[in-house]
């Protein structure tokens, strides 16, 4: 149980989005609903394992003049895999993310992987960190989406993105009470500068803790 | 100069790798998505062409009014056209079958004035279009002028490229 909640914490503490403050245009946009936020998250974790091992993988071959070059080589081969995988298998990821999903070359959690560790440490290591880093990106995802889909709609529902057919669906506001404006782009300004301020109240907080004992 | 040289082919190593992958997961996939497209627009083709059972997407010249073309096979041709109506774009599925006879109309997206642009999606306005040949001239409504002959002229665009396909 410990353990668990220790890589909560530490989810929390070098949270990409909500810590380092690394790949928010991403973050901001697509984080309408949980689809989209699910959807972006497993296509972010994937690729970051992935290059994260690859860049391992020929960490001590790729001279250092020309590193970046070969990590932006090795990040956009495997973003447009995904890209065409995504467009064969879910269509319906690929039409409400749109050139989101092309975007991912360019987030910079994933360059800031390869360039921070995975350039530095074993393979292991380093799809570990890939993996850790895209929960964490997923979650920040997932949290932003929750809230701003349940303030601007009152429905949390998801869809299978494979199939099309809607696994649940549940009405938490009344239609009357909700809050439109959470789905644009000022609730994403809003729900992103609350969560960022939450984040950095907990992290603050810890040291006292430990202090106290 | 070795530096450089080695530098330059590291990273055309790396780039035909990677390109290699991508013509590999391109081939495996091209025609899933191929089929995907279709599967998006056959109930709307298969409404047009009852009898058809056959549909394939061809590639047409650059157009900016037909978005995309579809061959139903023995049956007819039909088109993707997207048009800027009086504040949105209108867009539509258009069929002609083989004698050059408009086959089926619909609309598919249409966000001009409630009441009197939206009446390009009424059964009055589809019905006075659906049946005619290629070669008659298409009345627009009044009160909808600008949604109507913009419907109309994406119509006419989409029998350029129809007259082309024959």
């Amino acid at each position: 149980m410990k353990s668990i909640l220790n890589y909560g914490l530490n989810l929390l503490k070098e949270n990409p989005v909500f810590g380092l403050y690394l790949g928010i245009c991403s973050t901001l946009a697509i984080t309408i609903n949980l689809n989209n936020a699910l959807g972006m998250g497993v296509s972010v974790i994937a690729i970051l394992t992935v290059s994260n091992i690859i860049i391992s993988l020929i960490r001590n071959i790729t001279p250092d003049e020309i590193r970046i070059p070969v990590y932006i080589v090795v990040i956009a081969t495997l973003v447009k895999a995904v890209e065409l995988l995504i467009k064969a298998y879910a269509p319906a990821i690929d039409a409400a993310l749109g050139v989101f999903i092309p975007l991912i070359v360019v987030n910079c959690i994933i360059l800031g992987r390869a360039e921070a560790f995975a350039s530095k440490n074993g393979v292991a290591a380093s799809a570990l960190d890939g993996l850790n880093m895209g929960v964490a990106y997923t979650l920040s995802l997932v949290a932003m989406s929750l809230i701003r889909q349940i303030l601007a709609t009152g429905i949390v529902n998801f869809t299978n993105p494979f199939t099309n057919v809607e696994v649940f669906s549940v009405t938490l506001i009344p239609s009357q009470f909700t809050i439109p404006i959470f789905s644009g782009p000022i609730g994403a300004f809003l729900t992103f500068a609350l969560l960022a301020a939450g984040v950095s109240a907990i992290r603050n907080h810890q040291p006292k803790l430990k202090e106290a004992k | 100069m070795k530096k450089i040289i080695h530098l330059t082919v590291f990273l055309a190593i790396i780039s035909a790798l990677a390109g290699g992958i991508l013509g590999f997961v391109n081939q495996i996939t091209a025609p899933i998505i191929a089929e995907k497209k279709i599967a998006a627009v056959k109930a709307s083709l298969q409404e047009i062409f009852p009898g058809a059972t056959e549909f394939a997407e061809i590639t047409i010249e650059e157009n900016d009014v037909v978005v995309n073309a579809y061959e139903a096979t023995g049956a007819g041709y039909a088109f993707n056209v997207s048009i800027q109506g009086y504040k949105d774009v209108i867009e539509f599925i258009i069929g002609f079958d083989l004698n050059g006879k408009i086959a089926g109309l619909k609309m598919n997206y249409v966000n001009d004035t409630p009441g009197l642009g939206t009446k390009v999606g009424e059964p009055e306005f589809i019905n006075s279009i659906v049946n005619k040949s290629v070669d008659d001239k298409l009345d627009t409504i009044s009160g909808a002028t600008i949604s109507s002959k913009a419907v109309i002229e994406g119509i006419n665009a989409a029998i350029a490229v129809f007259e082309s396909l024959k």
